[in-house]
């Protein structure tokens, strides 16, 4: 007992510990309103349903818990892989996590016995049935399992593979499951780091990519690359590979062999996703067979995780890949626990889909032990077609051989797979001599009869026996996709076959696009000199961008062997200078200069290919090499456009490699007067960065002189702070109090970069003489200069600042997405203004949310969203249109609660998503905060808070740092309570089941708006003019209030249509519209237009009446019998 | 029961003429280090240190048993720092950052560790660049080196084991293992420079030293629990360790009772009943695992031997538990002892062992580590303070092991089976 002395802390300690009681619970009880009724029947009856479809509930709890990875086996078993650990084990909690085995014997289509397979696991992630047992990923390890007394459990154990990281339990191994190939591919996410020792070699993976594995000879290799979470890979009819993302934004991606995609580690180029602006997607199936109408077969399942939604795509193929259109949802519900991961055909040609079921999504954004995740529930749903007869379930296990081989030719991709694993069970020395004669008594007169030889093919592939007669039959089909998938098989057997390179010479020369795509990456796998320099012949034919990405992987990964070999001629590409071109600007190398010198040299390069060289050149060359790219822009034959940009890559060179032309450089004075802007820019920014005496003086003049542009005024301060000390007394003079405020603002910003202090004392000098202006520029310059925030803490502390200011200042700060505390203290401290509260008590944020419950109008918030002053734009997209600062919002509403919204935006770097965390870092005493975008060997990539890409050399890299979000802190201070209240009610419905959720009709959400142009007023067909970027709604519909009269008073807008196959499709246009050009051309004034369009970008331009309260809309649909692939352009 | 007794006897000869050969090789190259010889004292701490081969040894814990009851009692811990793929320069620690982050990573961990004995086993996954690779691995090797000296701890350098042929379709592994000699001879240079103790694993697991009757790889490279089983005293031998011997004979008419690696006590004769007190002076080695053949090398060899009995069967009970049964001849010839409250304790160790290590896994390599410590530790950072809560919990379990080490004695019990 304690005795009296102790009793007041004791008391003390008392009183906290009730607080915590009390607020323990609050926190936790915290929206607990959204916690739904578990029953699975109240579920079911909230899905609304395509036409046509019912659901039917296959398997609830008790029966299985959480859900992660189902798969089939051929006995029509449901194999689950199942975590009530998930996300974190606790320090003394046992692993118990399982495998089941879910059953529907009597095939009811509802379950109605589980097995646990097997206990003791660790987060497992993924589970396929295959070689007597079943391969299941555990954390660092692939497991295989296997029952060998028929109990039904597992009893033994066999570590397949180990190493695999776990830096992020929602990122490790997954989606295991069989290729055509008899293979057996898993993913793994962008956090994970794997090290894995196979008896071939260590292979390790150090990001996100699909792995391909063969256990029979335990080789291991990295299939694809790239994706952020890729939860979803299928295998189409014809072998391709199609994935979708869990954490990206790009919808379905075309997976080929060697591509690399968004977001992986180092990357310097990514192959594109099919739908940019979707959702994040988890899981991915193929609908196949005859329970599924005609017009089904070959659709994609996927499911939009956070807004409850399992979605339907339909690809199309387009020259060597494919575009995808969104169809309309095949489930979509209110229910906020539904969680829809996993989507797979099962043995009675029906659509199962796994549901998490968790009103708690998140990972890293949710606290591992936050009270609302859920551990035990989980659901499998089946989709059936109202109707239509199911299909029988094949007897595919102990079936005769000539059966096996039969079942090839089903319509079903369960049938045909499963039959294929069961032949490879059997062995070669049992299947080899059937299956020969399978394929010989194939009817060729049969439609399928490719098909079929190719599932032949795939099956010897399987049993791992080489059978080069029907390759070389397949390769010689007249189907392109048959001849495209045999050139993988061609690939895989490149070694073990005596004419594969000459295979592959012919296929780089195929007619299909997307055969040649498959003969490039077959050639990188040959591995050899002479393999690249005929990967390089695809480039004789038309190249789209797939192709285009499969030939400059080729060109990179295999760089140490080609490169050295070209340089002592043993390869010459032929001579042919397209060839060289192309690979020289792939390789990113200093040793291509000499080669390029070389082209340029030889007079033979095309005029159209002469700039990209020269820019290249100027990107690797040295001095000798930057003089002659000077000197051709210095000669003045060239566009002046071209010249500028040639100067700007010469000085780029000495900015970033500190590489400068050789010889005399005063040629460059005279142009810091020359009358094409671009090309006076780039004279003014190398004059100062070679020092140039001779443009010392003119660089003054046009600093100082009354009629100067902004723009060109800023180079020259910031040239002549090039200069270092002689230009002092001009800067210090500039940034007095003699200078008009534009003028003194762009010559604070630039003494910066000579003496941080005596800038942070102008600085405060103009915040105290002009309190109404805006010090952005010069506050974020000094704050650029290591030592640049105290310099202006301790000039501010000194001095009374005016209160408005004060908060111009702060805003200042803000706006640079850094965390300067003591800065902003002592900002407001001077200014006597308050610093506005950011962190919400569990009681306020009670409050709040009531508030946003019961007084926030979506509308409203829409409206502050879409504020110019609010910003939000300027970052965020939603749906594919806005800023790429921040992450997409397009269902942010369905995936965080709202206590994370309000918390994101008062406080932006508590939670931050993966891929948004922003780096702080120093190279030559610069300053730089953005989110990584890449990172390679040499340079860092940064998108800053102002959306441009800034290059960092890793070379002059002195510091980094992880610095939180990059969305500035106070964006919300300005905003009314109310204001607040309906932003936070608009965020949150973005995504659910409404008015806020983006449909899947094609409506153009980007505009541009004309500002002004050249020659006064709007002239279609001319290309001088000015835009600005506008968005519609996420009803799609752009306000006519957005649009802006231009300098000339015009309301012009424009959007722009991408075509990836030529055709006719129809244009629905809405609003206040006037007159319309396409292409600058101009169009009938129609509210439905027929197009018939090209493949590339085309722009779409409009006059629009000034009707305030009016809108405009675009809509795409499609024209009966076209096969066009078109859609709107999003981005910034 | 009967018959499995009988089986263990007849293997006896082999192994013991192939042990013969594997005690000499190894006592010769200690000789040739001048190494000391290998001991593990009391407050010990052992770091594992390489790839797969150490990491994976932590889930089956035979190695790691097999150093704890062979010095019973000692407060000795062990830190298993294995990592797949693994090489001297630290490469599959880096996580996000560059190959130097590994290396940094692994220096952090050992020092942080203040370990006093380090097992040091890289080079296999080297080996894979073949000759041209071996002046690059001995140079991380020596970089490696310095660092490891800065911890002041006995350096036991462990050779990659061969790789083993499976047949096709796996790899021929006959160039590999020429590389992996490459690599074996230098690390072996490397410590006989330095004065350190081999444990050459390249010579005790070659498969046609360990005559194990079935592969002991599934892949060739990495051993199945099967082959840490079998390992594990090879193991032992390489560090130039005496065998576990264990052989009781018993004269009952002049009641004699001789013994070695046993104290036998309050021994009491009767015609029906010979019974006494053993306390081993070592655990055996655990059992042989599931996935053991039925044909395989025992790895200890206990015998009980009775002279003289009279005629008829004769059932071994340790303390109340039939262990093995013979007739009198049989019991003359000598009689295997395979099971029994020692091995069940050898057991019991093994698994305290297994579930430390996976403990101490939590501990140091955490799931999650991004959110935890790493660039997102802003969100769950909180949920660090859990990494630390799986230490008394390593502790704990950890003077469970001390205990486990420790025979304690049991009472033997020949009985006579009732005619029928």
């Amino acid at each position: 007992m304690p005795n009296f002395r102790y009793g007041y802390a004791h008391v003390c300690l008392l009183a906290f510990g009730i607080l915590l009681l009390v607020a323990a619970p609050a926190q936790a009880q915290r929206e607990l309103k959204v916690i739904p009724d578990p029953d699975p029947e109240l579920e079911r009856q909230t899905f609304q349903l395509a036409e046509g479809l019912e659901v039917n509930l296959y398997a609830a709890d008790p029966l299985l818990a959480k859900p992660i990875q189902i798969n089939f086996d051929a006995q029509g078993r449901l194999w689950v892989a199942s975590s009530e650990v998930y996300p974190h084990i606790k320090p003394g909690q046992p692993a118990t996590d399982k495998i089941l085995v879910v059953e529907d014997a009597d095939g009811d289509g509802v379950a109605e016995k589980t097995t646990v397979f097997a206990d003791g696991l660790l987060i497992p992630t993924g589970v396929v049935p295959g070689d007597g047992g079943a391969y299941v990923a555990n954390s660092t390890e692939m497991l295989h399992l296997a029952d060998t007394n028929g109990d039904g459990k597992a009893d033994r154990r066999r570590v397949v593979l180990s190493g695999f990281g776990t830096e992020d339990t929602h990122h490790i191994i997954h989606t295991f499951r069989w290729g055509p190939d008899g293979m057996l591919y898993f993913n793994q996410s962008i956090y994970i780091h794997s090290h894995i020792e196979t008896p071939w070699g260590v292979r390790r993976l150090n990001s996100a990519g699909i792995w391909q594995f063969r256990p029979e000879t335990m080789q291991l290799e990295v299939f694809a690359r790239g994706l952020c979470n890729p939860w979803g890979h299928i295998f189409d009819h014809w072998g391709q590979s199609f994935a979708t993302d869990g954490a990206g934004g790009e919808g379905i991606n075309y997976v080929f062999p060697g591509v690399v995609m968004f977001t992986y580690a180092g990357a310097k180029r990514v192959s594109p996703g099919l739908n940019p602006g979707s959702p994040k997607h988890c899981g991915l199936e193929v609908i196949s067979g005859g329970h599924f109408p005609d017009d089904w077969q070959g659709s994609l399942v996927t499911n939009d995780f956070r807004a409850h939604r399992v979605c339907r795509f339909s690809l199309t193929e387009v020259g060597s890949g494919y575009s995808s259109k969104e169809e309309t949802e095949i489930i979509k519900s209110t229910h906020a626990a539904f969680r829809p991961i996993d989507a797979k055909m099962g043995p009675d040609g029906a659509l199962y889909i796994a549901d998490w079921y968790n009103p708690i999504i998140q990972h890293g954004e949710v606290d591992f032990r936050d009270d609302r995740r859920d551990h035990t529930h989980g659901r499998i749903w089946r989709v059936t077609f109202k109707g239509r007869p199911l299909v029988k379930r094949p007897q595919i296990v102990g079936a005769e051989i000539p059966a096996l081989l039969e079942m090839l030719r089903a319509p079903e991709e369960f049938t045909r797979s499963h039959a294929k694993l069961e032949l490879k069970a059997r062995g070669p020395s049992e299947v080899q001599p059937a299956l020969a004669n399978w394929v010989a008594g194939l009817d060729a007169e049969d439609p399928q009869f490719d098909h079929l030889r190719l599932e032949a093919l795939w099956t010897y592939q399987s049993l791992d026996l080489v059978e080069a007669p029907l390759l070389d039959k397949l390769l010689a089909s007249p189907d392109h996709h048959v001849r495209a998938a045999a050139a993988r098989v061609l690939s895989a057997w490149n070694r073990r076959l005596p004419k594969s390179l000459a295979a592959m010479t012919t296929m780089v020369a195929d007619p299909h696009p997307q055969v040649r795509l498959e003969a490039v990456r077959a050639l990188a796998g040959v591995g050899t000199p002479e393999a690249v320099e005929i990967a390089m012949r695809a480039l004789d034919q038309p190249v789209d961008r797939f192709l285009d990405h499969a030939l400059w992987v080729t060109a990179t990964d295999l760089q140490p062997i080609w490169l050295s070999a070209l340089e002592s001629g043993q390869i010459d590409f032929d001579g042919n200078v397209k060839h060289l071109t192309y690979i020289l600007q792939a390789a990113g190398s200093p040793r291509v200069v000499a080669p390029l010198m070389a082209l340029l040299e030889s007079g033979q390069l095309p005029a159209e290919r002469r700039e990209s060289v020269l820019l290249l050149v100027a990107a690797l060359g040295g001095p000798a090499e930057l003089r002659l790219v000077l000197d051709l822009a210095l000669a003045g034959n060239a566009p002046a456009d071209q010249r500028a940009a040639l100067i700007a890559a010469v000085a780029s060179a000495t900015r970033m490699r500190k590489v400068q032309p050789e010889g005399n450089l005063d040629a460059i004075a005279s142009l810091t007067g020359d009358s094409n802007g671009a090309l006076r820019l780039a004279a003014i920014e190398a004059a100062g960065l070679w020092k140039l005496t001779a443009a010392n003086k003119s660089l003054t003049e046009i600093a100082t002189a009354e009629g100067t542009p902004a723009e060109v005024r800023r180079a020259a301060l910031d040239a002549l702070a090039g200069y270092g000390d002689q230009s002092r007394d001009v800067l210090t003079g500039l940034s007095g109090s003699s200078t008009p405020v534009s003028t003194r603002t762009a010559a604070v910003a630039a003494l910066a970069k000579l003496d941080v202090k005596a800038a942070a004392a102008q600085c405060v000098q103009l915040l105290k003489d002009q309190p109404q202006s805006d010090p952005a520029a010069a506050v974020a310059a000094i704050l650029d200069r290591n030592g640049g925030a105290a310099a202006i803490t301790e000039a501010v502390s000194k001095q009374t600042l005016p209160s408005d200011a004060a908060k111009l200042a702060v805003r200042a700060v803000r706006s640079t997405a850094r965390e300067e505390p003591e800065l902003v203290a002592a900002i407001s401290k001077s200014g006597g203004v308050a610093t506005p509260k950011r962190k919400l008590s569990p009681e306020e944020l009670n409050q709040l949310l009531a508030e946003i419950e019961a007084g926030g109008d979506p509308a409203r918030g829409e409206a502050i969203f879409r504020r110019e002053a609010q910003n939000c734009l300027k970052c965020h997209a939603i749906a594919g249109a806005g800023g790429r600062v921040g992450p997409d919002l397009v269902s942010i509403g369905a995936s965080a609660q709202r206590d994370y919204l309000v918390e994101s935006i008062l406080d932006p770097s508590a939670k931050i998503k993966e891929n948004y965390h922003a780096l702080t870092v120093v190279a030559d005493g610069i300053i730089t905060s953005g989110v990584k975008i890449r990172e390679t060997d040499t340079e860092l990539v940064l998108r800053d808070v102002e959306d441009r890409e800034v290059v960092v050399p890793l070379d002059a890299l002195e510091a980094r740092k992880e610095a939180g979000s990059i969305m500035p802190v106070g964006l919300a201070d300005e905003l009314t309570r109310q204001e607040l209240v309906d932003l936070v009610r608009f965020l949150s419905e973005l995504g659910k089941v409404g008015p806020y959720a983006v449909g899947q009709t094609p409506v153009a959400r980007r505009w541009e708006v004309l500002t002004g142009a050249a020659n006064g007023s709007y002239d279609p067909s001319a290309d001088d003019a000015k835009w600005t970027s506008v968005y519609s709604t996420v009803g799609g519909n752009l306000p006519v209030a957005a649009v802006a009269a231009s300098t000339s008073g015009e309301r012009v807008v424009r959007c722009q249509l991408d075509v990836a196959k030529a055709g006719q499709v129809e244009l629905r246009l809405a609003g206040p519209i006037e007159r319309i050009w396409l292409d600058g051309k101009p169009l009938e004034r129609a509210d439905v237009l027929t197009l018939d369009l090209s493949p590339g970008v085309h722009t779409l331009a409009m006059t629009v009446r000034d009707e305030p309260n009016a809108h405009l809309r675009a809509e795409l649909a499609e024209v009966a019998g076209s096969t066009a692939q078109v859609q709107f352009l999003g981005g910034k | 029961m009967n018959s499995t007794i009988i089986r263990l006897i007849q293997n006896c000869a082999v192994i013991a003429a192939v042990v013969g050969v594997a005690t000499g090789a190894a006592a010769q190259s200690a000789t040739a280090n001048e190494a000391p010889a290998f001991e593990l004292k009391d407050g010990d701490r052992v770091v594992l240190l390489g790839s797969t081969f150490v990491e994976r040894s932590q889930q089956h814990g035979h190695f790691e048993a097999a150093l704890a009851s062979r010095y019973p009692g000692r407060h000795v811990q062990f830190r298993n720092l294995g990592w797949s793929g693994d090489n001297v320069f630290g490469e599959s620690r880096a996580g996000f950052g560059p190959v130097e982050e590994g290396f940094k990573h692994l220096k952090d961990h050992v020092l942080s560790l203040k370990p006093t004995v380090i097992l040091l086993g890289y080079g296999g996954n080297e080996a894979f660049a073949g000759k041209a690779g071996l002046e690059n691995f001995l140079t991380g090797l020596e970089t490696l080196l310095k660092v490891l000296n800065e911890t002041g701890a006995r350096i036991v350098f462990m050779t990659p084991p061969p790789q083993e042929d499976l047949g096709r379709p796996l790899p021929d592994p006959k160039q590999h293992n020429q590389d992996l000699k490459l690599y074996r001879d230098a690390i072996i240079k490397v410590a006989g420079q330095r004065g350190n103790q081999v444990l050459d694993l390249y010579e005790v697991l070659d498969p046609k030293r360990l005559a194990a009757g079935a592969p002991v790889t599934d892949n060739g490279i990495h051993l199945t629990e099967f082959g840490y089983w079998l390992a594990a005293p090879h193991m032992e031998r390489g560090l130039g360790l005496a065998d576990r011997e264990w052989q009781i004979a018993i004269e009952p008419k002049q009641g004699n009772i001789s013994a070695r690696g046993t104290q036998v006590s309050q021994a009491r004769f009767s015609p029906e009943t010979i019974q006494f007190v053993a306390l081993d002076a070592l655990l055996p080695h655990p059992p042989a695992p599931d996935d053991a053949p039925q044909e395989r090398p025992a790895v200890d060899r206990r015998t009980l031997r009775v002279f003289d009995l009279a005629p008829g069967g004769y059932v071994l009970k340790i303390d109340g538990q039939q262990v093995a049964s013979a007739d009198a001849s049989g019991w003359a010839r000598g009689v295997e002892i395979a099971a029994g409250p020692e091995f069940q304790q050898a057991e019991k160790l093994r698994r305290e062992i297994v579930a430390k290590n996976e403990l101490y896994f939590h501990r140091w390599r955490p799931q999650n580590i991004t959110y935890l410590t790493g660039f997102r530790k802003h969100e769950q950072g909180n949920n660090a303070v859990e990494i630390p809560q799986f230490d008394p919990l390593v502790e704990a379990r950890e003077n469970e092991i001390r205990t486990l080490s420790q025979p304690v004695p049991h009472t033997y019990q020949l009985v006579r089976e009732a005619s029928e």
